[in-house]
C-alpha cells in the first residue's frame, strides 16, 4: 500500500524514505482531504452498480429487514476494511467505528446524488423506493470509500516517472499532455466497455431532460476534478497542474471530458449502441450518460497509470 | 498489514501519529456528527415508514387522462395514468384498453410497465383509430407479477 501522501503526521505515512517533517494541514483541511478522498474511492469502485438497473429496482421491492442487513452488514465490512485501507488516520476500535460511520454516510450522499442526476427518482416518488435505492447503492458506494487509498495505490512505473521528473529530467509538456490523455483513455475505456453495452445506457437517455443533462455535465467535471486535484491522490514530490497548458487544473478537467466523451462516443458506436440513423439529441444523451462513468474512469487513469 | 503498522520505517512518526488518532479534533467530531445524523436518519425513516406502510399487495389503478388527448397522423392518443395503490410492488404490469366508437369496431391497445413500485404513477399513452371521447374506454384486461 502506498498511500501518496506528500507530508502527514499519521501512522500511515508514506513508506520508502522520502518522508519530511514538514507541517501538515490543519484539522478542517485534512478533514476535507479526507473526505474527498473517501467520494473518489466510493464513486470509482461503485460507478458500475449506479448503472445497473437491477439495482434500482431490488431497491423499490426489497424488503425493510434485508435492506437493514445490508446496511448492518456494510457497516461490519467498513470496519475491517479502515483497519487495513480505509480514507482516514488511526486504528484503534473507536477510530473504526468513526471510519464505518462516515463511508456509510459518503455513500449515502454520492448514492443520491448519482441517482437524483440519472433521473432515477425525484422527490415526488414513493419514500420507500427511494429509501430502498439509496439504501442498495450504499454499499458499493461506502465499500469504494473504504477502499479508497488501496484503489488508488501508486505504480511501480508512475512512480518511476515521478521520481524522473523529480531529478529535473522533465520530458515536456507535449509528453506529458500525451501521458495524461493516454492514461485518460485507458481508464474511461476500462469503466467504459463494462457499461456501454447495457441496455441502461439507452434506458437513461431515453429519461433524461435538459436540466438532467446539464447537471450530468456538472457533476462529471466536479467528480473529475476532486478524484484528481482535491482527493490528495498526489505522489511526492509531483505538483500537479504545473507542467504545461494540459497539467493545469482546469484545462486537464475539461480536456479529460473532452476525451472521455469522445471515447463514449466511439465505444456506443463499436456496441452498435448508436447509429447515424439515431437522432442527434438521442445520441448526445447517450454520451452524456455515458460520459459520467467514463470520466470517472479517466480521473482513476492518471492517477493510477 | 494494517494501515497502522505502514509506517514501520518511521517508529517516531508512527508512535506520534497513533497518538494523534486517539484523539478527535473538532473537525472530526463535526463530520462525525453529520454522518451519524445521515445515517441513523436514513435507517429511522425507513423503518418509519415501514410502520406506516399497509400490508396490501399491489393494486393498479388506471385513469384516462381525455382532457389531454391528442391526434397526429390520423390517430388518437390517449394519456393513461397507472398507479399502484397497494402496499406491495408489481412488474411487468399489462394493462389492455378497450374502446368502443358510437359507430364503429372495437379497439383495443396495451401497454407494458416494467416495474411499478408502492404508490408510484406511470404515465402511458395508447392509441387509437377513432376518437376515445366519441365511444365507451375500459380495462380489459391487467396483469402483472409480484417480485
Amino acid at each position: 500500500m502506498n498511500a501518496k501522501r506528500i507530508s502527514r503526521s499519521d501512522d500511515r505515512a508514506p513508506v520508502g524514505g522520502q518522508q519530511q517533517a514538514t507541517v501538515g494541514p490543519g484539522p478542517w483541511h485534512q478533514e476535507l482531504d479526507s473526505f474527498m478522498r473517501a467520494f473518489s474511492g466510493a464513486f470509482v469502485f461503485g460507478v458500475p452498480l449506479l448503472f445497473t438497473m437491477e439495482m434500482w429496482w431490488i431497491g423499490g421491492s426489497a424488503e425493510i429487514w434485508k435492506l437493514l442487513i445490508f446496511l448492518g452488514l456494510t457497516f461490519l465490512v467498513n470496519m475491517v476494511l479502515s483497519y487495513f485501507t480505509g480514507f482516514k488516520e488511526g486504528t484503534s476500535i473507536n477510530r473504526l467505528i468513526d471510519e464505518a460511520i462516515d463511508t456509510l454516510a459518503v455513500g449515502i450522499v454520492a448514492s443520491t446524488v448519482v441517482l437524483m442526476a440519472l433521473n432515477r427518482f425525484t422527490p415526488s416518488d414513493p419514500l420507500n423506493m427511494i429509501l430502498g435505492m439509496i439504501i442498495i447503492q450504499t454499499v458499493p458506494l461506502s465499500i469504494g470509500a473504504s477502499v479508497a487509498n488501496a484503489i488508488f495505490g501508486g505504480s511501480k512505473a508512475r512512480d518511476e516517472d515521478d521520481q524522473h521528473d523529480q531529478n529535473g529530467e522533465s520530458r515536456g509538456a507535449l509528453w506529458e499532455t500525451l501521458n495524461d490523455l493516454g492514461a485518460t483513455a485507458t481508464g474511461a475505456i476500462f469503466i467504459g466497455f463494462s457499461i456501454a453495452p447495457t441496455d441502461e445506457v439507452r434506458l437513461l437517455a431515453t429519461e433524461i431532460g435538459m436540466y438532467h443533462e446539464l447537471a450530468l455535465i456538472a457533476f462529471s467535471l466536479v467528480v473529475s476534478y476532486i478524484i484528481v486535484f482535491e482527493s490528495e491522490f498526489t505522489r511526492p514530490g509531483v505538483q500537479r497542474g504545473q507542467r504545461g497548458p494540459f497539467q493545469h487544473p482546469i484545462t486537464e478537467t475539461f480536456a479529460s471530458y473532452l476525451v472521455s466523451l469522445l471515447l463514449a462516443l466511439v465505444v456506443l458506436f463499436l456496441f452498435d449502441q448508436v447509429t447515424t440513423q439515431d437522432p442527434l439529441s438521442f445520441i448526445t444523451s447517450q454520451v452524456l450518460v455515458l460520459g459520467l462513468p467514463m470520466t470517472i474512469g479517466g480521473a482513476a487513469g492518471r492517477l493510477v497509470i | 498489514m494494517s494501515k497502522g503498522s505502514q509506517g514501520s520505517s518511521d517508529q517516531t512518526n508512527q508512535e506520534a501519529g497513533v497518538k494523534s488518532s486517539q484523539t478527535r479534533s473538532t473537525a472530526e467530531w463535526v463530520t462525525l456528527a453529520i454522518s451519524v445524523t445521515l445515517v441513523f436518519g436514513l435507517v429511522a425513516l425507513t423503518i418509519f415508514n415501514e410502520l406506516k406502510s399497509s400490508a396490501e399487495p399491489a393494486i393498479i389503478g388506471v385513469e384516462f387522462v381525455t382532457e389531454e388527448i391528442w391526434q397526429a397522423n390520423e390517430r388518437y392518443y390517449l394519456p393513461l395514468s397507472i398507479r399502484n395503490h397497494g402496499g406491495e410492488p408489481a412488474s411487468d404490469v399489462t394493462v389492455e384498453i378497450t374502446l368502443i366508437p358510437e359507430d364503429g369496431e372495437e379497439q383495443t391497445g396495451e401497454v407494458t410497465i416494467t416495474f411499478l413500485d408502492v404508490n408510484e404513477t406511470s404515465s402511458s399513452v395508447v392509441t387509437f383509430d377513432s376518437d376515445p371521447t366519441q365511444g365507451e374506454l375500459s380495462v380489459s384486461s391487467l396483469s402483472f407479477i409480484q417480485p
